[in-house]
């Protein structure tokens, strides 16, 4: 079996809620935002995963522990056979060197006073990496012409606001891959721009994956993203990852209900799809108040009377598919409307079907 | 050109009339034309939907509507009729007649720039009185009826826009919309930002209130995914100039215009095939630089030499269905 790039194992991290009027009302056992909360995958080499779910559900957090800008409250972080967990110093550093991020707003991630060659020399500097300004120099003009800023002289000397959504983001990409990493983590890399733009970078994105051997972590909440760049998907939902499979098979056959919420969510032009559309009401509830039991519960339309009593094990169906829910091998194998499965009586449904508006007329 | 075209847009009688809509901004790199004549329709309860790339002119549409363009910004020509009215040659004083109280917009990431110090409740009531002049304590039993219609809960309604998601505060800013019983509300970026699920329950709730209101609503996204789902109607602009309009089922099914195909064949679908998606190539033109011929003739992969030399009219290819391409150059069946 081959090693995987990074392993992440019961990963927590739990921010203290600050002393004040929520801090006294709320027990000892719960002063505390479980933003990530026991969260277990593994990246393989050259492997692209999506990490998927609403606002709210801790995908930042994650990628933010992973690349240890934030310190885990518990579990571990191996990158390429080494316990990161908590490295410091000089082991920290050369770590960091091999995994880069993106961020979402390639204009906030871009410092305006730098030109592009400013921005995408620095690293090479800071990790002390090319030894000549003339290797730099070759170095930079390479990693712009990857990325599709050609020919890379035009934009040396630009600035940020020189440029456009996608030229800043083809920056943002070129000072991460300046340092040949082996893992990105992207934050949103598309979401800001627009739908023509967004391609390119999905594309760009892509073509590097496959000609430097890159894995990636995309963070997203659009699942129809994961699917043009991803070969795995993990859903997440209030801290944990409730779903993990390879990307066509959970857009198929999502196992849990709130993969299946989701997935009905995305808007498609499509006609004639005939899907039922799963709209679940409220927000992502308080990570300081995590509900009993199997955290989706009250929002969920397939939930029992176990599920309010007992926190589902993570269930494995086949070729690599797992999801969190008691029902996860029903809902997987056949088809288990939410009206033929009875809600919590004590509980007002907080969810709602409706039939999809996809036109049903041939052409 | 701009009249006769609408006729074909939809059989219902007009509420809201646009012909030939131009509006400039004045720019240091000289005159922009943002809005270059525009036509269409909105017919009372339609929900059409206003697409196209970063720049080319929604908002601009939106807030000439309003009469409501920012400094630099002037309405260059064309005519705007609501029940009939000319609202662009009307004086200011019948303007607030119009304005917010028969047509109301949310405005472009407005729900960002709340005012950090002030409730909710306490907002909405402003806008109330700013606009309708009733006095507070009528104001405030108003929010309350609009908070309940929008889905926010009583208990919330003194919250400050910090403790509120992207998706209540998009709530609120719907609810200032409705705040004075609007016929026509128009939505600029409503979902924008905020993810799948919130998109879907706002995309719920404006077809709620459309259906229980009897509104008509513009909406205005880039997103032509979300815009299927919601709207009846769909205008596709292109550099400050309408490149096609359509009902939704044909204008997905079967694009006319090879701006919109390259539009729908960009959307990443998630149901269906995975069919490779197709980058549209190049950039919009500088509309400070006017062109001749087509503005989408250097990105267009269907071009032949006509494109260049005259600009293409909007004209029917099928019933109630425009394109302004050459490739139409007739009547269609
Ligand atoms: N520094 C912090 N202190 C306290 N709570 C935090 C902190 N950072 C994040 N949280 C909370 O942790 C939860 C997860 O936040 P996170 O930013 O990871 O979510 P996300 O999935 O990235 O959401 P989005 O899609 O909105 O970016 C949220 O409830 C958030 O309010
Ligand atoms: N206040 C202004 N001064 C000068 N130019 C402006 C102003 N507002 C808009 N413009 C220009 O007018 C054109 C149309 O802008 P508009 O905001 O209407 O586009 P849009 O389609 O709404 O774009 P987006 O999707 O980015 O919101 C753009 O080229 C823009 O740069
Ligand atoms: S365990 Fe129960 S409540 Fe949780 S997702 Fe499955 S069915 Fe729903
Ligand atoms: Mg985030
Ligand atoms: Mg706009």
């Amino acid at each position: 079996m081959v090693a995987p790039v990074v392993s992440v194992k019961d990963l927590r991290k739990w921010f203290p809620v600050r002393s004040g009027l929520l801090g006294s009302i709320l027990g000892p056992r719960m002063r505390h935002v479980r933003a990530v909360d026991g969260v277990t995958f593994q990246i393989l080499p050259g492997e692209s995963v999506a990490l998927v779910g609403e606002s709210g559900s801790g995908k930042t957090t994650t990628a933010k522990t992973l690349l240890r800008l934030l310190e885990p409250t518990g579990g571990s972080i191996v990158f390429e056979g080494k316990d990161l967990t908590h490295l410091r110093g000089r082991e920290l550093k050369a770590m960091r060197r091999r995994v880069q991020a993106i961020y979402q707003d390639p204009y906030e991630a871009l410092n305006p006073r730098q030109s592009v060659y400013q921005i995408v020399v620095e690293p090479l500097i800071a990790h002390g990496l090319a030894r000549s300004e003339s290797e730099r120099h070759a170095r930079v003009i390479q990693v712009l012409e990857e990325t599709g800023l050609k020919p890379a002289s035009d934009f040396l000397d630009r600035y940020p606001h020189e440029l456009s959504g996608g030229q800043r983001q083809r920056v943002a990409i070129a000072a991460a891959l300046v340092l040949r990493p082996s893992l990105i983590v992207a934050d949103e890399p598309v979401s800001m721009l627009d739908v023509s733009r967004r391609i390119d970078i999905i594309q760009l994105l892509a073509r590097l994956r496959d000609s430097h051997g890159l894995s990636y972590l995309i963070i997203t909440h659009d699942l129809s993203i994961a699917r043009y760049l991803c070969d795995r998907v993990l859903i997440m939902y209030l801290g944990r990852i409730v779903e993990d499979g390879p990307v066509e098979s959970v857009l198929e056959r999502p196992a849990h209900p709130y993969a299946r919420a989701l997935l009905s969510a995305v808007p498609d032009p499509s006609p004639a799809t005939g899907r039922q559309r799963i709209v679940l009401q409220g927000e992502t509830p308080n990570p300081i108040a995590i509900p009993r039991g199997c955290r989706f519960h009250p929002r969920c339309p397939w939930c029992q009377d176990i599920c309010g009593t007992e926190d589902p094990p993570l269930v494995t169906l086949a070729g690599g598919h797992q999801a969190r829910c008691h029902l996860a091998v029903e809902l997987w194998q056949q088809e288990l409307p939410p009206s033929a499965v009875r809600a919590t009586p004590s509980e007002r449904p907080s969810w709602a079907t409706t039939p999809s508006t996809g036109s049903a007329d041939e052409p | 050109m701009a009249s006769g075209q609408n006729q074909n847009q939809t059989a219902r009688p007009k509420l809201l009339e646009v012909f030939d809509l131009r509006a400039y901004f004045d720019t240091r790199r000289g005159l922009l034309r943002a809005v270059d004549g525009i036509s269409f329709s909105v017919a009372p309860g339609q929900i059409l939907g206003l697409a196209g790339e970063s720049g080319c002119g929604k908002t601009t549409v939106g807030l000439s509507l309003m009469r409501l363009l920012p400094p630099g910004g002037r309405i260059a020509g064309g005519v705007i009729r609501y029940r009939g009215q000319d609202v662009l040659r009307m004086p200011l004083r019948q303007v607030r007649r119009i304005r917010w109280k028969e047509i109301a917009m949310i405005f472009q990431g407005a729900m960002n720039a709340l005012n950090p110090v002030r409730s909710v409740r306490e907002q909405t009531a402003d806008a109330i009185v700013l606009h309708d002049g009733v006095p507070p304590a009528q104001a405030y039993r108003r929010v309350a009826e609009l908070f309940e219609l929008v889905g926010i809960p009583q208990g919330r309604a003194s919250e400050y826009p910090h403790e509120f998601s992207g998706g209540m505060r998009q709530r609120v800013m719907i609810a200032m919309a409705l705040a004075c019983g609007p016929k026509v509300v128009i939505a600029d970026e409503p979902t924008t930002a905020l993810d799948v699920m919130v998109q879907a329950q706002i995309l719920e709730l404006l077809r709620d209130l459309q259906g229980r209101l009897g509104l008509s609503l513009v909406v205005i996204s880039h997103d032509l995914a979300f815009l299927a789902e919601l709207c009846d109607h769909i205008l596709v602009m292109y550099a400050g100039k309408l490149v096609e309009s359509g009902p939704v089922d044909a204008l997905f099914r079967a694009p006319k215009h090879p701006y919109t195909q390259c539009l729908v064949s960009a959307i990443p679908r998630i149901r269906g095939p995975r069919v490779a998606l197709r980058p549209i190539p190049g950039d919009p033109p500088d509309l400070t630089q006017p062109l001749r011929g087509c503005y989408f003739r250097d990105r267009c992969p269907a071009a032949i030499a006509e494109c260049g030399e005259a600009e293409p009219q909007p004209r029917p290819v099928m019933a109630g269905h425009l394109a302004a391409c050459h490739l139409y150059p007739r009547e269609g069946p």
